[in-house]
């Protein structure tokens, strides 16, 4: 069948799906905890990866069936929602919107498979605020002269607030502040108006209590401490407006280089893993476990 | 029409009452806060699943607690990896516990906020599901949603660091510097917060919570004991009463290996302080698990009688601590994934380097995973190996790991902040869900 080079994925992945998504193949899955079991692609990531040489294709096709398993909920999706008895509010209509939402049975696994699609559709994984303007222009006129409004709205009054704080910033807020300033600053800290928050102007204010009482060490060169230079107003300014990441990207990865190998360990009682199955490559501690463990080899892959 | 700002300052009085909802993925903290000044009660702990157990009878929520048999239970859980994903059993459950006529607590949502947190990170599918609900579904006269771990900024953090201060200088509301590590059931975040906004580039996750840990134990006594992988809930009973986090894992584990064959080591045979009898509940006289002191006497004399017994007694040796390492070595069972130092060496260095002394003074640790005994010890002392000596590194937790976020997000509720961030029905129907996404999305902003 000629499917145009597209590979369905999500019909392997998930199992519950109720409709799916074309996914196009580009590298290994994200979603998964280890990268897919293609040869090339377990060539490619053991040269640079973890260094598990001796990871042969049937551990780490094991390794990674636990894995999703132990990611699994421990139990139960058809646990079936039970049918309310007639309250009040059993009754009311749902919104189209609402319906569809409760009618839905996605997963989180189905759902993050329609982000990727979506992101790959445009040549990129979006970024939260991209989407939703995306969404905007296939919605009606209203919510897109609102947002447009709104942001109008945001920009003037951020420009308003501008002159207002400009003057009040007076110094770097790593170095101490004259005891002025805190007078100043007491006196805007009771004014709650939301505008005028932070009450200085920089969005971290400079340390106000007292500094600590002199020493006669302090001169000395080889007390002085060392002060990292502290970011500065628009640096933070940057991070605090920065958009927030996608759930992809927040996800921790591991830069194989710098870390220590991983370590094994005997699979029957948990003990360092001392000793290789000459059959299947698992690991065990000693000749007690290596006993208990060839019983279930021999089960499983014959003699 | 001049925009959202102005509606909002000339608009309706807001609402008097707030619920403030920590909706985790095992259980909802809910609460209400109403007056400025009133001290907050503790939130209601729901768990937030519906239930069957053997005899297919149904538990939705906080009817689970009249459960008595925990055996082969079936639990289904709206809330998956930390996101609201089904909607239809978190609405039954929502119903039930706040919105029916006889609900525990009642709420009439047409004169209520509502403060709901959520992870970090969302699919903006889901966060639009969940504004469309709130809004079209429940008609909440105000809502916010906000990402929970920040919202701990909102607490007294030098108070939960026993800071020595005067006692009357001000608290500082949010926070300055914080850095919180939230060890939650579906994974783990590390979030630096500054003056209670996130600082979006340099949040990491880990992808193991308490799930995660709960399963892996499960596989354990599974392979080693008896076949524990229909009762999950007792598993999870056992790992937080028996498990800790190990300050020295290869010594620690080498006390608790039998020996070669033949050989039984003296550290084995006593226990070694480690090893631990757990009592499973039978669901008859014991509905509990109970932990025991190991007793070597005990075990030998019940192996030679080998007749049956009236309990069933699993006894944990390195289970106890091999499920929490977990968390500080992912790659002890092969996740590509840095361990929880590693994880908070990633997010900072995302930030510029001034900023690392104020975070790794304040870091605190919420979320029921972070439960476990010498948890921060051990983060503090991989947290010391890995940052410049110079660097002060003070980890606390609080007393109330599991709600601290709750109790944050009601202090928030009663900050002004909550009014620049909450969004009212008028301007939801009015600019639509998209404006509101937006919005929740940009948070305080700067000033």
């Amino acid at each position: 069948m000629n499917n145009f080079g597209v590979i369905e994925v999500a019909t392997s992945k998930t199992k519950h799906a109720p409709g799916w998504a074309y996914v196009p193949d580009s590298g290994p899955n994200p979603t998964a905890f280890a990268a897919p079991t293609s040869r090339k692609n377990r060539a490619a990531r053991n040269q640079g990866g973890l260094g598990q040489a001796d990871l042969t294709a049937r551990q780490d096709a094991k390794l990674r069936k636990e894995l999703e398993a132990l990611d699994k909920e421990p139990s139960g999706r058809d646990v079936p929602v039970p049918v309310k008895g007639g309250g009040a509010r059993a009754g009311n209509k749902h919104t189209p919107n609402v319906r569809k939402i409760l009618m839905s049975q996605k997963t989180f696994a189905n759902h993050l498979d329609d982000w990727i699609a979506l992101g790959s559709q445009e040549g990129h994984v979006s970024t939260p605020a991209a989407w939703t303007d995306r969404n905007a222009s296939k919605r009606g006129s209203t919510a897109q002269k609102g947002g447009s409004k709104a942001r109008t709205a945001s920009t003037s009054a951020n420009k308003t607030q501008a002159p207002k704080t400009k003057p009040k910033v007076e110094e770097p807020q790593d170095t101490e502040m004259p005891d002025a300033d805190v007078a100043v600053q007491e006196a805007q800290g009771e004014n709650t108006e939301p505008s005028s928050y932070p009450p200085d102007g920089t969005i971290l204010p400079a340390y106000k209590r007292p500094p600590p009482k002199s020493h006669p060490g302090d001169s000395d060169p080889l007390l002085v401490s060392r002060i990292v230079p502290f970011p500065t107003d628009e640096e933070l300014r940057e991070l605090l407006t920065a958009p927030p990441l996608s759930y992809l990207d927040a996800r921790a990865g591991l830069d194989g280089e710098t870390m220590p190998p991983p370590r094994k360990f005997c699979e029957v009682c948990g003990y360092w893993g001392r000793v290789k199955c000459g059959k299947c490559g698992g690991r065990v501690c000693a000749l007690d476990c290596l006993e208990t463990h060839r019983e279930e080899c021999v089960r499983r892959f014959g003699l | 029409m001049a925009g959202g700002r102005k509606s909002r300052s000339a608009g309706p009085v807001p609402p008097s009452r707030t619920l403030v909802l920590d909706n985790g993925a095992d259980t909802i903290k809910a609460g209400f806060v109403s007056d400025q000044n009133q001290k907050t009660d503790e939130p209601r702990l729901i768990p937030n699943c519906i239930a069957r157990d053997r005899h297919r009878k149904i538990y939705v929520g906080s009817e689970l607690e009249k459960c008595k048999d925990f055996g082969e239970i079936a639990l289904r859980r709206p809330v998956e990896k930390g996101f609201i994903v089904n909607w239809e059993a978190q609405k039954e459950i929502w119903d039930r516990e706040f919105f029916d006529d006889k609900a525990p607590q009642h709420c009439d949502p047409s004169d209520t906020r509502l403060v709901l947190t959520e992870q970090s990170n969302a699919l903006p599918a889901l966060q639009t599901h969940c504004d469309q609900i709130v809004f079209e579904e429940y008609g909440f006269a105000s809502y916010c949603r906000a990402i929970g771990p920040p919202l701990n900024a909102y607490r007294d953090v030098q108070g939960i660091f026993s800071t020595p201060r005067d006692p009357n200088t001000p608290i500082d509301i949010p926070a300055e510097v914080v850095l919180v590590i939230d060890c939650g059931y579906s994974y783990t975040t590390v979030t630096p917060v500054l003056r209670g906004r996130p600082l979006h580039p340099a949040i990491r996750r880990l992808d193991i919570g308490g799930k995660f840990l709960t399963n892996y134990l499960t596989r354990l006594l599974s392979v080693r004991h008896f076949d524990m992988r229909g009762d999950t809930y007792t598993v999870n009973e056992m790992k937080e009463q028996a498990c800790y986090v190990s300050l020295d894992f290869p010594s620690d584990l080498d006390k608790t290996w039998k020996g070669t064959r033949g050989e039984r080591r003296q550290p084995y045979l006593s226990g070694a302080g480690i090893a631990k009898d757990y009592v499973l509940p039978d669901g008859i006289s014991r509905f509990k698990g109970v932990v025991r002191d190991y007793d070597p006497a005990a075990a030998s004399k019940a192996r030679r009688l080998a007749g049956p017994s009236n309990e069933d007694v699993l006894t944990l040796r390195n289970e106890r601590f091999v499920v929490p390492e977990l968390l500080f070595n992912p790659s002890d069972i092969g996740i590509h994934q840095p361990g929880l130092a590693d994880l908070v060496m990633q997010s900072l260095h995302a930030l510029p380097i001034g900023l690392w002394p104020g975070l790794l003074a304040n870091i605190i640790v919420v979320g029921g995973s972070a439960s476990f005994d010498n948890f921060i010890q051990r983060l503090q002392m991989e947290l010391l190996e890995r940052v410049p000596d110079d660097c002060i590194v003070r980890i606390a937790r609080p007393a109330d790991v599991l709600t601290s976020t709750w109790q944050g997000a009601a202090e928030f509720a009663k900050h002004e902040h909550v009014e620049r961030v909450a969004v009212t029905k008028q301007e939801y129907e009015e600019y639509g869900a998209v404006w509101v996404a937006r919005r929740f999305a940009a948070g305080l902003g700067v000033d």
